[in-house]
């Protein structure tokens, strides 16, 4: 259901940086130690790609999003 | 108590098409596992060890919730042109792993890891492979209708499992491993839950207008069972150990979440794995909750992360408080006792930390906090109430493993999340097994010895050519020098003959007492 937009409060934690634009991460802070076993191929952390996101690039997938999608998605009970 | 470290991830997918209403969901998930395959599919899992009526806590029930249901079903399915081998089309990978049609659901269970660097690369390549048989299976049928969620549950009260499993020692009491687990398995939801968009309960329709940080929370209806699809325990009692049973236990975790983001993935085994060592040690925290299954409920309605619960001595704790007395107990007992636990030690401590301080932070490493975020966002920029069903559409596709399609792997191809593992790795981990534990070897049997293979269970091979079968035993092949060995042994060409002697001398071989 849609409704009138109100205007966003300056305060709402969605103008906080990170919460906008999700600042890239350029390195993972704490890599995870590499296995002590021989599966050294590929090992260890991936540098996020260094371009700059597109917050509409999400956006837009999301309002690509049926929004009766979840009232036809039906499983049968599993574990 | 010197037991190999040793876990494993099973994954039932949701799966749907787009294109029909009438969903057979048993032929949808049959065809799905089959269309990994290239050529025609070959029966070689043995069920005959598999008994999920045995109790950890020493008793063998006469039957589960579930069996009434199930024979239902089975005679439903008696009634198609396929036998129950065709309709579970049970496949093992050459990466260990087993794929097969389970409860309607495409389910992948990775082999078994010694390290999180190489659980998270064989987590993240189980969708790979289950992407990958989606996108044939939507090539045979000429459309792009089916689709494969990564989650636990319809949001119309049908859930399904992202089930942890831990190798531990027999000797340790179940007694003791509950009392010392029930507490953080209630609480390790707020770093290992992947949200949901309302409340439901089993069989019973979502009502939406609040986001809560678990998924499988609503279907908790008791503290311990042996049961897993009625009647779902916190923490389940099946005692099936795929292992030498006088040794080992497995403890099979239904209680989790599937995870998308890696980092929430590896802190949830590592930081169980943690807490399994400290029971171990005698050293969990005395906690004692008054309603366990109120509390995981209670919890997980609350993204403030205010709520607090009962204890049975009086008090109250919330999940920070509780998951801060397992975290405490750990840094004294475990720190430094080896590179992966301080990590764990460490991002355990960060992650509590920045639940509390700065929960942005957290955006792209824990599942609930980014979905949170990303519905956030959605219904500030359109203006929508918490109540609009929309909001659980676009949580359901937060799962799907569709790249075009997939809200966090929009995120992930933006560069926006945590990566743990490298694609290299991941590739890697879809068409070889850990170099280090059984899995790798069944894996590596696959690949070398489809043609003599007679059938497989987790514990053992067993392989046809001669007058009597012959079996690969890995009750306890865990030690990691036995299997380099082998591992070698089967790559330099040697015959399976070879192997199989050779096994005798330096693997402990036995037939397995089927």
């Amino acid at each position: 259901m849609t409704m009138s937009c109100p205007p966003i409060p300056n305060d709402h934690p969605l103008w906080k940086p990170d919460m906008v634009t999700l600042q890239r991460r350029e390195r993972p802070l704490d890599p995870l130690p590499k296995p002590p076993s021989p599966t050294e191929e590929g090992g260890g952390p991936r540098r996020p790609d260094p371009g700059s996101p597109e917050k509409d690039n999400l956006l837009k997938r999301m309002r690509k999003v049926d929004p009766k999608q979840a009232e036809r998605y039906r499983q049968r009970t599993g574990e | 108590m010197n037991t190999p470290r040793l876990f494993g991830i099973e994954t039932e997918y949701g799966i749907t098409r787009e294109d029909i209403q009438d969903l057979d969901p048993v032929v949808e998930s049959m065809e799905l596992v089959r269309a990994h395959l290239s050529g025609k599919f070959e029966q070689a899992w043995d069920y005959k060890g598999e008994d999920p009526h045995e109790d950890q806590r020493g008793f063998r029930v006469t039957g589960l919730q579930q069996d009434r249901e199930e024979e239902a079903f089975s005679k439903l399915d008696a009634k198609r042109p396929l036998s129950f081998y065709e309709l579970k089309s049970d496949l093992v990978l050459e990466n260990g792993a087993r794929f097969y049609n389970d409860h309607t659901h495409p389910e992948y269970s990775t082999p078994e890891c010694r390290s999180l660097q190489d659980l998270v690369a064989h987590d993240r390549a189980g969708e790979r492979i289950v992407q990958h048989a989606t996108n044939r299976r939507n090539r045979a049928l000429g459309t792009s209708a089916v689709q494969v969620y990564k989650n636990n549950t319809d949001l119309h009260g049908h859930s399904y499992g992202c089930h942890d499993n831990y190798l531990i020692p027999r000797a340790l009491p179940f007694e003791q491993i509950a009392k010392g687990l029930l507490p953080f398995l209630v609480s390790r939801q707020l770093f290992a839950g992947s949200g949901k968009v309302g409340i439901e309960g089993q069989d019973s329709p979502c009502q939406h207008g609040r986001f809560q940080i678990s998924q499988r929370a609503d279907f908790m209806e008791t503290d311990m069972s042996v049961d897993t699809m009625h009647n779902r325990p916190i923490l389940n009692t099946r005692d099936e150990p795929h292992a030498d049973r006088v040794k080992y236990r497995r403890l099979h975790l239904i209680v989790g979440d599937a995870n998308m983001c890696e980092y929430a993935t590896a802190l949830k085994v590592g930081t169980t794995r943690v807490v399994f060592d400290l029971i171990g040690l005698g050293a969990a925290p005395d906690l004692e909750l008054h309603h366990p299954v109120s509390a995981i409920k209670t919890l997980s309605r609350d993204p403030d992360l205010k709520a607090v619960v009962s204890l049975k001595t009086g008090g109250t704790l919330s999940g920070i408080d509780i998951q801060a007395e397992y975290l405490l107990a750990a840094q004294k007992h475990l720190s430094g006792q080896d590179e992966e636990t301080d990590w764990v030690l460490r991002q355990w401590e960060k992650t509590l930390d920045l639940l509390q301080r700065d929960r942005s932070a957290l955006v792209g490493r824990v599942d609930w906090v980014t979905k949170y975020w990303l519905l956030e966002s959605f219904v500030q920029e359109e203006c929508l109430e918490w109540s609009d069903p929309w909001l659980a559409s676009l949580d359901l596709e937060y799962h799907n493993l569709n790249p075009d399609r997939g809200l966090y792997l929009g995120l992930e191809a933006e560069g926006r999340v945590e990566r743990l593992c490298t694609e290299a790795a991941i590739e890697a981990a879809m068409t070889s097994g850990p170099r280090d534990t059984r899995g790798g070897i069944r894996g590596l049997c696959v690949k070398h010895f489809r043609d003599q293979i007679k059938s497989v269970q987790w514990e053992h091979i067993q392989f046809k050519g001669w007058l009597k079968p012959r079996f690969l035993d890995m009750n306890d092949m865990f030690e990691p020098n036995r299997i380099h060995q082998l591992w070698q042994n089967i790559e330099e060409g040697r015959t399976l003959s070879q192997i199989l002697g050779l096994s005798q001398d330096t693997l402990q071989k036995k037939e397995p007492g089927l």
